[in-house]
This record gives structure tokens, C-alpha cells and sequence, in this order.
């Protein structure tokens, strides 16, 4: 008989899956950079140097400054600290992750669940609706629609959430179809259980490992996207301190003032590695198939 | 090196995995003999370390985790554990092959059966240094194909895995082993995955083969009607040792050790006088195992005494059972 | 008898076989074609045979995860292979799976998994702690262990949760789906000593499916011996075991590894059995089992045998319990 509590197994499951997780030195590496990212664009104002470059501040005695202790990243044309736009411009590529994600991936499960557990007509209405969106080029689909609806920041946003919830119902789709013939589920039906018991109790739990898996990677993917949006001027609109709008004019001083677009543009390579690391090694530790 | 000397023989294997919970201890010293011509069983319950001496053996056992602490592995006198990695290759798949169990993942669904036997052929040609032919290596296979009973070798040989029933995979999954004319037969827990009318025919089959070609078998299983009928002496494996090794019939006559007893009391019998008393207790924890002998915790015998691990004391002759029950001064 | 509580009369599936573009139904399998089975209260009735024989299709249907195409279920005189898959007979009929490994959800704690039919039913949720309780010490688990994930379970102690879930709603009859079959014979003792010491407390019915038909010789009260989805053999345990009348039954307990002369004594000693179980889309004419039979000759062919009642309790489906056809048979054997 086991002597200790419910407790302390659940703590020494915590560490054992921490303990797995270490010894893929490339998962810790990429946690860590995500976690920086995090850091840093929350305490933003408390961590850039220069706060107050972030709007539409102007210096222009200080244009094009090469990168020094005072401007790591160097400055841009208005005379702007690189740097402190960059960790501002985290904040953005940041939001753009949780609004898109927090949209697509919620709606892309649910249909998900519904088209692999009930099959049939269900299925195939389901299906087939997103063979159609995967049929278009989602930077294509994303440059119609922002185009269409006037480029924002939060219609770039809408763009990248319609284009993104089907590669979730893919996914739990082919998930729950396997995991549906579980004795488990067949178990729950012979006691009764209710069909939104049965998806939302017994199904879901067991998707969260490949949907955690699967939305780290996609976060990466979110921000180079996001990113080509802005720098083909369809997202953010200057002066908001975007990552991809800071690379598109930066670019416009190229070669001589490289820092402007470069310094950006591997802040951008940073988070997309941090969160493709993350979600290998998390892949790895959960054992799970994406894709 | 004499001809009586066994073909395989294991001593004192040792093998620790390092784990989350720290070092497991999994085989705590395995003395396993295959005398030439003779087939060998190593039973046991899972978890008792059959596979893992079984995988140490193949040399397919992941290191890490697992780490060989001590011990020798000779077959016919060469140590498999120091000799060089290529010639342990070199034996691997020849010498000595392996029988798995499940018929249905050992073989590769793209592939024809033929294609996939005629690979093995070329294989080992080239680490043996043959050069033969397409045709030459097709004759071997189908040569291979009848003699695990398989009429229509043209048609099989031409088949996807697919298109064969579950007990024709295992023969050809035998056949695969028998390609390179091995001495030494390994197989794990064959047709474990098939019916019992299908399982009794391939147990038939290997047998069958195992004389003719004078081949040496060891076979692990957790199925002691199998073992009893298919081999000529028995190893008991629990929680990391061999805890009796005998005669077969002797074995299935005589058990010595309480877990063999046990364990045979548990078997369902076809005469309807099984007990359900089981086995008090479960396989203790490989990282913080009981002092001394193993299954002390779970045995009606146990005494003071067993905190001190047992050596295999002689029961009779060819009869070992590493039990203080047996300690000769016991007896007197 | 009046007093049975589980009747099959003639239950049968068939699933369609789809084929192309459009799964046009292009034929069917009959996975059970036609099965009469009673079960009595407290009796323990097994279901024996080798893959494919629809063993466990019938167990399927009996809980209502499959629908019968054709036949009557009667439970405790009643008609209800209407109800099958209804909430009022779940309560009646539970099921234990045969993969201890993955009759839990992996994510859900025993006392999550023991919830689902107590709230299902309709038990008052001040009670379920206490029930849980009760209900795995009904199975000798400790109260502890309700807070326990199936992975850190043993597979003897999943499936006494699982044997646990089937009992929360008190049902008169369990299906134990293989419940021991992936078990080391250890365990499967321990796991087979519950079942039958609850079987005695709470007098309930089994219908047991296996293939290990030492265990069902050990546990079952009577047997009945499927293949390709008729009965081919039914009886006491002493009928099927001491008596084997049907030629597969016997080639069945020809092919049992045993581990005592005593038993080796039991088996028959007739010759094997050849080749497999044919696929149930390919069903041989005439007697499905002819392509295997050592005895086979041409009625068998011909005529599909029926069941011959060979004692009050135990009867076969084979002609060479039909005296006429059974003469003509004996000369054709080399």
C-alpha cells in the first residue's frame, strides 16, 4: 500500500516531468527565451530605457546612432531607441499570439471534437469546410482580408484568427477519432454518460497534451505572420512600435543603417526559436504526435 | 573450446537503469545456461527482468538508461559483452537470431514479404563477405518459406504483410530468424498474439524445427503451459534473479521455490482445480527493492534468515532453487 | 425456465461492407448470426471462442453499444431489445473491459471515474464520497486511492476500479469482457477471487467472455463455444470440458498449453485443427466450421448443421450427432 498522500504524488509527478524535461537541454534553452519574451513585455515600461521613444517622439540631432551602451540597438530615423521599441514591440507581437490563439484555438477544438466523435454528416459538413480554408494560402487569405477590411492592428488580428482554427480541428479531429474507440469512452457510455460528458470530460483532457503542443509551435508561426503583415503595411501603422513595421522601415536605410531592420528582425527570429524549442521539448515530454 | 560447453551462457549479469527515483537495480545477477542442441525457457511474470536479460543479450538494450554493472555473456566462448561492436553485429542476425512476438508490427506493411526476407539474405552477406546473386538469395527464401510449412512460397513471397493471415506472418516471421542458419534461436513470447489453436500450431512448428536443424532455443515467456511443453529445462525468474532453474518436468513435478509454487498454484487448470489465492502483495519497487531475498516480503516462508540473499542451493541434481528452504543443514 | 434473468432468442448482427467512391454497401458480415443464451440470476455463464467468433459483439450488444439487427433480448421476463441503450437498463446490465490500461481515462482520478454513474443515475451527490468508499472497499481498495491517476495504478488495481464503476449503479448483470486477460496469472487469480466473492454477496449474474478456457473451466457455471458467430458447443463446465462433443471444442482443448499431467489426462486427443478462423465476410457454406474439421464430410457442405440436444443441459452443432448423416460419414475418413 502506498504511504504517501494524493498531495505529494501529484508534487513528485511535477517533478518527475520537470526532471524529464531538463534533460532536453534544447527545450529548457527555448523556455527560457519565451519566458524572457514574456518578462520583458510585461514589465515593458519598467525595463526599456527609453519609455518615452515608444510613440510618435521625435529627436532627430540623435537619428541613425550606431549601437552603444546608451542605444544597444542603436536608433532609428526619428532618432528612437531601438531597443525600448523592440520590448514594447514584444508586447505586440505578444498580443497578436493571445488574440489569434485565444480565438482560433477554442473554436478549431471544439469543432474538432464534434467532427471526430459524431462522424457522419458532422464530419464531412466539418471537413470539408476545412479543406476549403486550407485550400487558400493563409499569407494570401491574410492579405485579402486586411486588404478588404481597412489594415489595422485588430483586423490583421481577425485575418490570422480565421486562418488559423482549422489546423486545430485537423489535429483533435484525427485525435479523437483514435481516442473515441478507447474502452474508457466506451466505459462512460455503458454507464450512461451523457455526450457532452463524454467530449468535454473525457475526450478533451486527453487532447490538452497534443492542442499545448501544437499552440506553442503555432505561436511562432503566429508572429512571423503577423510579422509579414506589418511589414507589407497591413498591420500595426506607425509609430506603433510593431516588430515587422519597425523591419519594413528599417529597410528603407539599408545597407548603410543595418541596425534599424536587423535588430528587429532577430528579435522576431528570438521568440519564433523560443517557442519552436519550447514545443519540441514539450513534445517530447508529452509524447504526442503533431501534424 | 569443448563441445560440451553451453552454447550461451550467462553469468552473473548485472544491470542497473537510472531512473527519476534513482539507480534500479534491475537484474541482480542472472546465471542462465543454453547447452547446445537444447531448448532453454526463462519464465516469469512481467517486470521480473526476463526482457531485459533477453534485450541484453540481443544487445538492443538502450544505454543509457540502462547500464551492465558486471557480468559475462559467452557464446561459444567469446564474450558478447567486451568483444568489438562490429563483430558482435556480425553475430547478431547470424549465429544467433531472434523471433518476435507480435506478427503483426515485426513485419513491414510497404514492403513485400520477399523483398523484406531477401534483405536479411544480403545483409548478412555482406557482413559475412558472400556474394551471391537475386536469384541465389530468392532461392534461399523460398528454401526458408517451405520449411515453415508454407506451401505456395512463389505467391507469399510476391505478398504484402497485409494480404497473410496473422498465423502465416509468424511463420514467416520465424523464417526470417532461420534465414542465415542460425545456431542459436532467441523468441520472445511467440504467438502470444494469435489464437490458441494458430499458437499451438507455430508452437508446434518451432519444435519441429528446433530438432531438425539441431538449432539451441531460448524461449521467454510468462506462460508456463507453454514453457512446460515446448522446452527441456526451465528458468524461474522473479524481481531480477533466477530464482529456480531445472528440468522442466522435474520443475512442473517438483517446484522447489515458494514463488515457483505460488505462481503454479495460480494457473487456471483445465481440471477445474485452480485456487484463487494468487500471490499476497506485488513486485517490489526496483529502486528501494527488500534486503535479501526478494520475494521474502510476499512469502509464506520467510524467516529472519532471508534478509540475506540466497544462493542457488541444489535441490537436486541439474536442480538449483535459491530458497534457504533448501540449504543442506536445513535438511539434516 | 421462468427464472432466467438474461434471454438471447436468435440475436444476430450484421455489418455492412462498404466499398468505393460512394461506401456503397456491397455486402454484409454477419459477426453473430442467430444466438439463443440464457443467463439465470447468480449464474455465471461463459462465452468462449477465438477472434473473430463474435463473442465479444454479443457482449456489445447486450450493454447497447451495438444495435442487434435481429433477434429479442428479454431481461427478467421483459422484452427490451428495445431499451438496450437506455439510461433504466444501463442500470441493470454494466460491463468490465478487458484493457486495465485503457478502460480509465488517463486524465481522470478514480473518484472521477466512479462519479460518472453515480451522477448519470441520479444518486444525490451528498452521498458519493461515502459511496466511493464503500464502493472500493467492495473491491479491497483503500479509501486513499480515490484521488489516484490510473498511471499510478497496477493493472490488477485498475481493474478492480473498473470492476468498482460497473458496481456503483447495482446492476443484476455484468459483462466482464476478458477482465483478466492481459493480467499476470498472479493477479488474474486475486482479480478472478473478487468477482466470484461478489458474485456471492451481491448474487449477481456474469456473462464472462475469454478465449482462456482454463479460467473459464475455474469460473464459469456453464459454456457456451462460439465460432464465426453461431454456437457451436453449449453445456455445464463439466458438459464442455469432460464431455467435448463438438469437433472444434475439442480442438480447442487439444490446444491448450497445460502445466500437469492431470490435465494433459483431459485433453482430447484428436487431431489438430488446420489452418485459421476464416474471415466472417467469407462465411464457408454448408457447416461454417467444415474448412477446419478433421471429421468433415459432404452433408457438411450442404447443410448447415442445427443444434442437437444431447442431454438436458449440454447440446452441439454438428452433424455427426444426426445418426443418418453421421453413418455415411465414417467411411469417407482415411
Amino acid at each position: 500500500m502506498s504511504l504517501t498522500t494524493p498531495r505529494a504524488d501529484r508534487l513528485r509527478a511535477v517533478r518527475r516531468a520537470w526532471y524529464r524535461f531538463r534533460r532536453n537541454p534544447a527545450a529548457v534553452v527555448g523556455l527560457a527565451m519565451v519566458l524572457l519574451v514574456f518578462v520583458v513585455a510585461i514589465f515593458a515600461p519598467l525595463v526599456a530605457p527609453f519609455p518615452e521613444h515608444v510613440g510618435g517622439f521625435v529627436d532627430f540631432r540623435n537619428r541613425h546612432q550606431p549601437p552603444s551602451w546608451t542605444h544597444p540597438f542603436g536608433t532609428d530615423n526619428a532618432g528612437r531607441d531601438i531597443l525600448s521599441r523592440v520590448i514594447f514591440g514584444y508586447r505586440i507581437s505578444l498580443t497578436l499570439v493571445v488574440f489569434v490563439l485565444g480565438l482560433a484555438v477554442p473554436f478549431g477544438v471544439l469543432l474538432g471534437l464534434l467532427a471526430g466523435y459524431y462522424g457522419g454528416w458532422v464530419e464531412t459538413v466539418i471537413m470539408r469546410l476545412t479543406d476549403v480554408f486550407l485550400a487558400i494560402p493563409a499569407l494570401v487569405m491574410a492579405l485579402a482580408i486586411t486588404a478588404a477590411l481597412s489594415p489595422t492592428l485588430l483586423n490583421s488580428m481577425i485575418a490570422l484568427a480565421l486562418l488559423w482554427w482549422n489546423w486545430h480541428t485537423r489535429l483533435i479531429y484525427t485525435t479523437v477519432a483514435s481516442l473515441k474507440h478507447e474502452e474508457y469512452v466506451e466505459a462512460a457510455k455503458v454507464a450512461g454518460a451523457s455526450d457532452f460528458h463524454i467530449l468535454f470530460r473525457e475526450l478533451l483532457p486527453n487532447c490538452v497534451s497534443v492542442i499545448s503542443v501544437k499552440t506553442t509551435l503555432d505561436a511562432g508561426f503566429v508572429i512571423l505572420i503577423g510579422a509579414g503583415l506589418s511589414f507589407l503595411g497591413l498591420g500595426a501603422q506607425p509609430p506603433t512600435p510593431d516588430l515587422g513595421t519597425m523591419v519594413s522601415s528599417g529597410a528603407n536605410y539599408l545597407p548603410e543603417y543595418w541596425w534599424g531592420s536587423i535588430f528587429p528582425g532577430l528579435a522576431i527570429l528570438f521568440t519564433i526559436l523560443g517557442f519552436n524549442l519550447l514545443g519540441d521539448g514539450l513534445r517530447d515530454l508529452l509524447d504526442v504526435e503533431v501534424n | 573450446m569443448p563441445d560440451d560447453a553451453p552454447l550461451l551462457s550467462v553469468r552473473d549479469l548485472r544491470v542497473s537503469f537510472r531512473t527519476f527515483d534513482g539507480q534500479a537495480d534491475v537484474l541482480q545477477g542472472v546465471n542462465l545456461d543454453v547447452p547446445r542442441g537444447t531448448r532453454v525457457g526463462l519464465v516469469g511474470e512481467s517486470g521480473c527482468g526476463k526482457s531485459v536479460t533477453m534485450k541484453t543479450i540481443m544487445g538492443t538494450l538502450a544505454t543509457p538508461p540502462a547500464r551492465v554493472t558486471h557480468g559475462q555473456i559467452m557464446f561459444d566462448g567469446q564474450d558478447l559483452l567486451t568483444m568489438p561492436a562490429a563483430r558482435r553485429n556480425r553475430l547478431k542476425g547470424t549465429d544467433m537470431s531472434m523471433v518476435f512476438q507480435d506478427p503483426t508490427t515485426s513485419l513491414n506493411p510497404v514492403f513485400r514479404v520477399g523483398h523484406q526476407m531477401e534483405d536479411i539474405v544480403r545483409w548478412s552477406d555482406r557482413r559475412r563477405g558472400i556474394q551471391r546473386n537475386h536469384k541465389a538469395r530468392k532461392a534461399r527464401v523460398l528454401e526458408v518459406l517451405e520449411m515453415v510449412r508454407l506451401a505456395d512460397g512463389e505467391r507469399i513471397y510476391d505478398a504484402f504483410p497485409i494480404q497473410l493471415s496473422g498465423g502465416m506472418r509468424q511463420r514467416i516471421i520465424i523464417g526470417m530468424a532461420l534465414l542465415n542458419e542460425p545456431r542459436l534461436l532467441i523468441a520472445d513470447e511467440p504467438g502470444t498474439a494469435l489464437d490458441v489453436t494458430t499458437q499451438d500450431e507455430i508452437l508446434r512448428l518451432m519444435d519441429d524445427l528446433v530438432r531438425e536443424e539441431g538449432l539451441s532455443l531460448l524461449m521467454i515467456t510468462h506462460n508456463l503451459g507453454v514453457v512446460r511443453q515446448m522446452t527441456d529445462h526451465v528458468y524461474v525468474m522473479y524481481a531480477g534473479s533466477v530464482v529456480e532453474d531445472s528440468p522442466t518436468a522435474e520443475l512442473f513435478d517438483n517446484p522447489s521455490h515458494p514463488y515457483t509454487k505460488a505462481l503454479l498454484a495460480c494457473v487456471p487448470k483445465l481440471d477445474g482445480t485452480a485456487t484463487y489465492e494468487g500471490i499476497g502483495g506485488s513486485l517490489p519497487d526496483y529502486t528501494d527493492p527488500p534486503a535479501g531475498c526478494r520475494f521474502h516480503p510476499r512469502c509464506p516462508h520467510a524467516t529472519d534468515r532471508c534478509l540475506t540473499r540466497p544462493p542457488a542451493f541444489t535441490v537436486r541434481p541439474g536442480h538449483t532453487a535459491a530458497c534457504w528452504l533448501h540449504e543442506p543443514e536445513a535438511h539434516a | 425456465m421462468s427464472g432466467n434473468l438474461l434471454e438471447l432468442n436468435q440475436l444476430s448482427k450484421r455489418f455492412p461492407v462498404r466499398k468505393g467512391l460512394f461506401q456503397r454497401v456491397v455486402g454484409h458480415v454477419n459477426a453473430v448470426d442467430g444466438v439463443d443464451l440464457t443467463i439465470g440470476r447468480g449464474e455465471i455463464v461463459g462465452l468462449a471462442g477465438e477472434s473473430g467468433s463474435g463473442k465479444s459483439t454479443v457482449a456489445r450488444m447486450i450493454v447497447g453499444l451495438l444495435t442487434p439487427t435481429e433477434g429479442t433480448v428479454t431481461f427478467d421476463g421483459e422484452d427490451v431489445s428495445k431499451q438496450l441503450g437506455t439510461l433504466a437498463f444501463k442500470r441493470r446490465v454494466q460491463m468490465v473491459f478487458q484493457n486495465p490500461g485503457s478502460s480509465l481515462n488517463p486524465r481522470r482520478s478514480v473518484a472521477d471515474a466512479l462519479k460518472v454513474p453515480l451522477r448519470v443515475h441520479g444518486v444525490p451527490s451528498s452521498t458519493w464520497a461515502e459511496r466511493i468508499r464503500s464502493l472500493l472497499e467492495m473491491v479491497e481498495l483503500p479509501a486513499t486511492f480515490a484521488q489516484k491517476y490510473p498511471h499510478e495504478l497496477s493493472g490488477g488495481q485498475k481493474q478492480r476500479v473498473a470492476i468498482a464503476r460497473a458496481l456503483a449503479v447495482q446492476p443484476e448483470l455484468i459483462v466482464l469482457d476478458e477482465p483478466t486477460s492481459a493480467l499476470d496469472v498472479s493477479v488474474q487469480a486475486k482479480v478472478i477471487e473478487l468477482l466470484l466473492r461478489i458474485r456471492d454477496e451481491l448474487d449477481l449474474a456474469y456473462l464472462f467472455i475469454s478465449h482462456d478456457l482454463s479460467l473459464m473451466r475455474n469460473f464459469s457455471d456453464r459454456v457456451g463455444v462460439m465460432y464465426l458467430g453461431k454456437l457451436a458447443e453449449m453445456g455445464t463446465s463439466d458438459d464442455l470440458f469432460l464431455r467435448p462433443q463438438h469437433p472444434y471444442t475439442q480442438g480447442l482443448l487439444a490446444s491448450i498449453p497445460v502445466v500437469s499431467e492431470a490435465e494433459e489426462a483431459l485433453k482430447p486427443t484428436q487431431r489438430h485443427l488446420k489452418g485459421e478462423i476464416p474471415s466472417p465476410a467469407n462465411v464457408p457454406s454448408g457447416c461454417r466450421f467444415r474448412t477446419r474439421c478433421p471429421h468433415a464430410f459432404d452433408a457438411c457442405r450442404e447443410v448447415a448443421p442445427t443444434f442437437h440436444e444431447l442431454s438436458a443441459t449440454h447440446a452441439s452443432r454438428c452433424h455427426l450427432h444426426d445418426p443418418a448423416l453421421a453413418g455415411s460419414a465414417e467411411p469417407t475418413k482415411a
